[in-house]
């Protein structure tokens, strides 16, 4: 017919075959979009009905492939046939679904655990090497599963403790937070849900408050941090709290040396609303009542830990979560002492699936961290109370152009408020408070960033975030000269804009694949910081201050390049990487020498701002898969600051500076009983000032110091092991049993050195060195129904 | 004081810590760094009669005993802003005492000292005395009488103007050495009511028995002494700050120690 009609229209029958080809082409390729059809779904667990973000969908004959969004959901089109569906997730047994595709189709995948997924190869497929070929650079994920395995100190498994062990990630013994390639504690946005968490470690940092029965998985991004984050400047670490359980009640727990956890998860609604409650305390004080000294007896020292989650999927488009954190550290000491402090968070969030293009989640969220003093003598009472609280509106969009091309952009506005302390003094009939002025700061962000496969060689994720923080009224706002000298006040009502800064933040990231086992990747991103923490401690204390930014204190602003190489060996059972990077980081605080930061109205006065930088090289290699697996992880590095007014204006050693970092992490099953696992790590011991000489003044010997952070600490390092002996596995009860020895080899590394004059001959002054641990074994007994 | 309750908090912490982990302690050879021989100034006018003393010593590394080189034949002299004008003697080797000069409160004293071709200059305002309107020996309200004691001075901060304290414990008539330092922030014009803790032996609270002879001495320090001795007690405690400093000397630099004019009022009880 459309023969006739071309001869119709008189053209000559040559061109009129062209312009047939032309039209059949044309028409072939309209009929070949309209006969694609939609696959789509959710993944998730057999058992418990939870979403496996992140799992993969690939489709073996068309060499396409997808990963399950927030919802867990995935979809994608493709022309009429016959199609497998690969279907992998990492702990999961990999699935083969045979798809007929006719016309749209739903398919919901149920994955089981591969519980021998440590024992046996896994059937590799193309995704094994998404460390090759993504354009992430600089990224890493851990399964909760993963890091269970590795020993800890007295047996509480720690997802803080086990990122630690990754080369980029640094902290000592003791050491509330970690430092990501140079950055300080401060610089790492630690997100549960979503929420902020300011303070993530309890007791000095030797536990950290996520309760690892809560949390299904984590990410970090030590560089390349994508566009939709931001706040910032060195690191991210997403943390994903479980689901609840959709099938059936469940729970798990375990009783160790130093706390016991419960977690619950159950249906509420089954497959469609589910709760899952999980809680820890740790009970070291408990033993202090069996003490006879009565001051001991009624010593309090304990943190606890709550978590919440509820779920609720309302149809297959949509899901929401609420999700809650609470924990606190107790100290004190009878009724005279009570030292109490911890953070708070709360998420609600609601993902939305549009269709197979869009997607929607929106979140709102509120954290906070506070801690109060309340000290009792004589009938005065004194009571200090110091909080950082922050409420956020976020909406994001994701948008599956095609499978070569994913954008995501959204907003974000967040209200920040510190109140660094209010001081309440009571005596007889007196009551008296004291309030340093409240700083309150506006932040709001607009982001987009694209994902996009250029060809088979090529992948970027590019963008561009805008940051505007805003320093708001009441209060006396101080100009200060740039060596911390006030020159003048000037006076803002309530919610008054002082100052606003703006910032413009490129994300880039590319990878070029030669093959399928070897890649290499680059990176550049800039990121700002707008919450800053002044701590004046070696190892950070509960009391360090948050200050946002201000009229002196400028948005913080990381410049990181990054290049790394990429290798698989052996069919992606070993992974290689290493990766360079070079970060410049400007306005960043430090103190002037003998700053009074606790508790002063003009602590902005005490602060100096100057610049830092940071290089080095990490090497990673990883065995994935196996019987055995685990890593080496080795990082030469170096990290400097120069502030104006210290060491006479030259850069010197920030305290995280470590020239060598070393971990080696191994896990081996033995049986299908008996898991062992070893870590071993090594470094360079911090930079600190120590003095130089002494002086007698004020009926005293002095110490003298010379410039700031020119000693080391010495060496450290230690040997951890541990094994798991699973006791009892039935469909309905596994209980298991885990070993550890912390610091095996006893080596006395120091905690703090101090010095003082020798207690028999007080004409002799010494150097002491105090020790925490040295081999502490521990067993914990878990159980799972 | 809040500053104080901070401290505290901090290092009962520390202590809470150690505590739970039974960690330990050894004396270890450290290798650090050598000082030069920089020069030590330390000394004070007081509204007391006086002669003033003025000391004069240099630093050594830190390995050396505690054995401070003193420094003789400097020349030293104090004078004030209404003209008068004393040329310190050496009575001893680096110890240097005034002939005539008169402290009052409101004055402005300069000190100057010259010693191998270097001058160091220091100057001090004497604050107006504050009266301490009682003392006593208390005890934890919930700790019993049998629980640590220490002594309780009440004073009345002058209001209007910035006060600096430095409170002083003799008992039976030694000085003793903690440093109790006090401002009048949160609290101008106030009844002040502030613990003097001191420490007895092997680390607990002093301990009193009747008959002992408690003196308390509150005095009037100006806004640098205050900041000096602040940065005394910080590197006298332990050594956890992440930047360490020397306590920031009034004098010209490199001078270490202070120049201090101060007043001073003073209480005695006898234990009952």
């Amino acid at each position: 017919m459309i023969l006739s009609k071309v001869y119709n229209l008189g053209l000559s029958p040559y061109k009129g075959r062209l312009l047939l080809l032309v039209l059949v082409f044309l028409v072939s390729f309209k009929s070949y979009s309209q006969t694609k059809h939609t696959i789509s779904g959710i993944v998730k667990d057999s058992e418990t009905g939870d979403a496996l973000i992140g799992a993969t969908v690939s489709v073996k004959e068309a060499g396409t492939g997808t990963v399950a969004n927030e919802n867990g959901y995935y979809s994608f089109s493709l022309p009429e046939g016959n199609y497998t569906l690969m279907v992998n997730f990492f702990g999961y047994k990999t699935r083969e679904i045979k798809v007929d595709l006719k016309k749209d189709v739903t398919v919901n995948i149920s994955m089981s655990e591969d519980v021998d997924e440590l024992k046996e190869v896994v059937v590799t497929t193309e995704k094994k090497n998404d460390n090759i070929t993504k354009a992430e650079i600089g990224v890493e994920k851990l399964e909760v599963k993963e890091i269970n395995k590795i020993p800890v100190l007295l047996g509480e498994k720690d997802i803080i403790k086990s990122i630690q062990l990754i080369p980029g990630v640094k902290s000592g013994e003791g050491t509330a937070g970690f430092y990501v390639r140079g950055g300080g504690v401060d610089q790492n946005l630690v997100l549960l849900d979503d929420a902020p968490i300011y303070n993530a470690s309890h007791l000095l940092g030797f536990f950290s408050v996520f309760n690892s029965d809560a949390i299904n998985d984590l990410t970090i991004y030590k560089g390349g941090i994508p566009a939709q984050f931001g706040g910032r400047l060195s690191s991210v670490l997403d943390i994903k709290s479980n689901e609840g359980n959709y099938k059936k009640v469940s729970a798990n727990g375990g009783i160790g040396l130093i706390s016991s956890r419960l977690n619950i998860e159950a249906p509420i609604v089954k497959d469609k609303a589910s709760i899952m409650v999980a809680g820890r305390r740790s009970y070291a004080d408990l033993f202090l009542k069996l003490s006879p000294d009565e001051g001991i007896k009624n010593s309090r020292l304990y943190f606890y830990d709550l978590n919440g989650k509820l779920t609720f999927r309302l149809g297959e488009k949509d899901r929401v979560f609420i999700s809650g954190y609470f924990g606190r550290d107790v100290l004190g000491y009878k009724k005279l002492f009570n030292f109490d402090w911890g953070n708070a968070a709360a998420t609600v969030k609601w993902m939305h699936t549009f269709n197979d293009k869009w997607y929607s989640s929106t979140s709102l969220i509120h954290s906070d961290y506070r801690y109060r003093i309340k000290l009792d003598f004589s009938g005065t009472s004194l009571f200090i109370i110091s909080k950082i609280n922050n409420d956020q509106l976020k909406q994001d969009f994701q948008y599956v152009q095609s499978p070569r091309s994913k954008f995501n952009f959204g907003v974000i506005t967040s209200y920040l408020k510190v109140v660094p302390g209010i001081v309440t003094t009571k005596s007889d009939n007196t009551e008296n408070e004291e309030k340093l002025s409240n700083k309150v700061g506006w932040e709001n962000a607009a982001y987009v960033s694209h994902e996009f496969k250029y060809s088979e060689k090529l992948n970027f994720i590019y963008g561009l975030r805008l940051t505007s923080f805003s320093v708001l009224g009441p209060g006396d706002f101080l100009d200060i000269d740039k060596n911390g000298n006030t020159l003048d006040t000037t006076t803002y009502g309530s919610g008054k804009i002082v100052k606003t800064y703006l910032n413009l933040e490129p994300r880039f990231a590319a990878s070029y694949i030669f093959n399928e086992k070897t890649s290499i990747k680059a990176s550049y991103c800039r990121t700002t910081q707008n919450v800053h923490l002044l701590s004046n401690s070696t190892s950070g204390s509960p009391t360090d201050q948050w200050i946002p930014t201000s009229k002196y204190v400028k948005p913080e602003i990381g410049d990181q390049v990054s290049v790394g190489y990429f290798r698989n060996f052996n069919d992606d059972k070993f992974q290689f990487s290493a990766e360079a990077y070079y970060k410049n980081m400007q306005n960043q605080v430090d103190f002037k020498n003998n700053a009074e930061l606790s508790l002063n109205n003009n602590v902005e006065n005490q602060i100096l701002i100057g610049k830092g930088r940071a290089y080095g090289i990490e090497f990673f290699l990883k065995k994935k898969y196996g019987k055995f697996n685990g890593w080496i992880g080795y990082t030469i590095s170096k990290t400097e600051r120069k502030f104006d007014l210290i060491n006479d204006g030259a850069y010197y050693p920030a305290k995280q500076d470590r020239r060598h970092d070393i971990s080696i992490v191994g896990i081996y099953e033995l049986s299908p009983k008996w898991t062992l696992s070893g870590s071993w790590v090594y470094y360079t011991g911090n930079a600190i000032t120590f003095p130089s000489g002494k002086y007698y003044a004020d009926n005293r010997v002095l110490f003298y110091y010379g410039d700031r952070n020119q000693d080391r600490m010495p060496d450290y390092h230690r040997l951890d092991i541990g094994a798991t002996w699973i006791r009892k596995k039935t469909e309905k009860f596994e209980s298991s049993w885990t070993f550890s020895i912390y610091n095996l080899y006893g080596r006395a590394n120091p905690y703090m050195i101090y010095f003082r004059e020798n207690k028999t001959d007080a004409s002799k002054t010494e150097a002491v060195k105090v020790t925490l641990f040295k081999m502490v074994p521990s067993f914990t007994y878990n159980f799972k129904f | 004081m809040e500053m104080k309750c901070i401290r505290f908090a901090y290092i009962a912490f520390v202590l809470a810590l150690s505590f739970l982990f039974s960690s330990c302690e050894k004396v270890i050879d450290l290798k650090l760094k050598n000082s030069d021989a920089g020069i030590v100034i330390e000394g004070a006018v007081t509204d007391q009669p006086g002669p003033y003393r003025i000391k004069i010593s240099r630093k050594v590394n830190f390995d050396q005993p505690n054995v401070f080189p003193s420094v003789s034949g400097a020349s030293v002299i104090i004078s004030d802003n209404i003209g008068s004008r004393d040329t310190l003697k050496e009575v001893r080797p680096g110890v240097y005492e005034t002939q005539s000069i008169v402290g009052v409160a409101g004055n402005t004293y300069t000190l100057s000292v010259g010693d191998q071709g270097n001058t160091y200059t220091g100057q001090s305002v004497m604050p107006s005395p504050v009266i301490i309107d009682s003392i006593s020996i208390d005890y934890f309200l919930f700790g019993g009488p049998d629980s640590a004691k220490f002594v309780k001075v009440t004073f009345k901060d002058p209001e209007g103007v910035k006060n600096y304290y430095r409170i002083l414990e003799v008992f039976n008539g030694d000085t003793l050495n903690g440093i109790h330092l006090e401002d009048d922030n949160f609290r101008d014009g106030q009844r002040i009511t502030q613990p003097v803790f001191e420490d007895g032996e092997d680390g607990n609270f002093q301990t009193f028995k009747s008959g002992d002879v408690v003196t308390i001495l509150l005095l009037s320090i100006d806004e640098n002494t205050y900041k000096y001795l602040r940065g005394v007690e910080a590197v006298t405690d332990g050594g956890q700050s992440s930047s360490p400093a020397n306590p920031p000397s009034n004098l010209s630099r490199p001078a270490l120690g202070c120049f201090s004019a101060h007043a001073v009022t003073s209480r005695t009880i006898i234990v009952k």
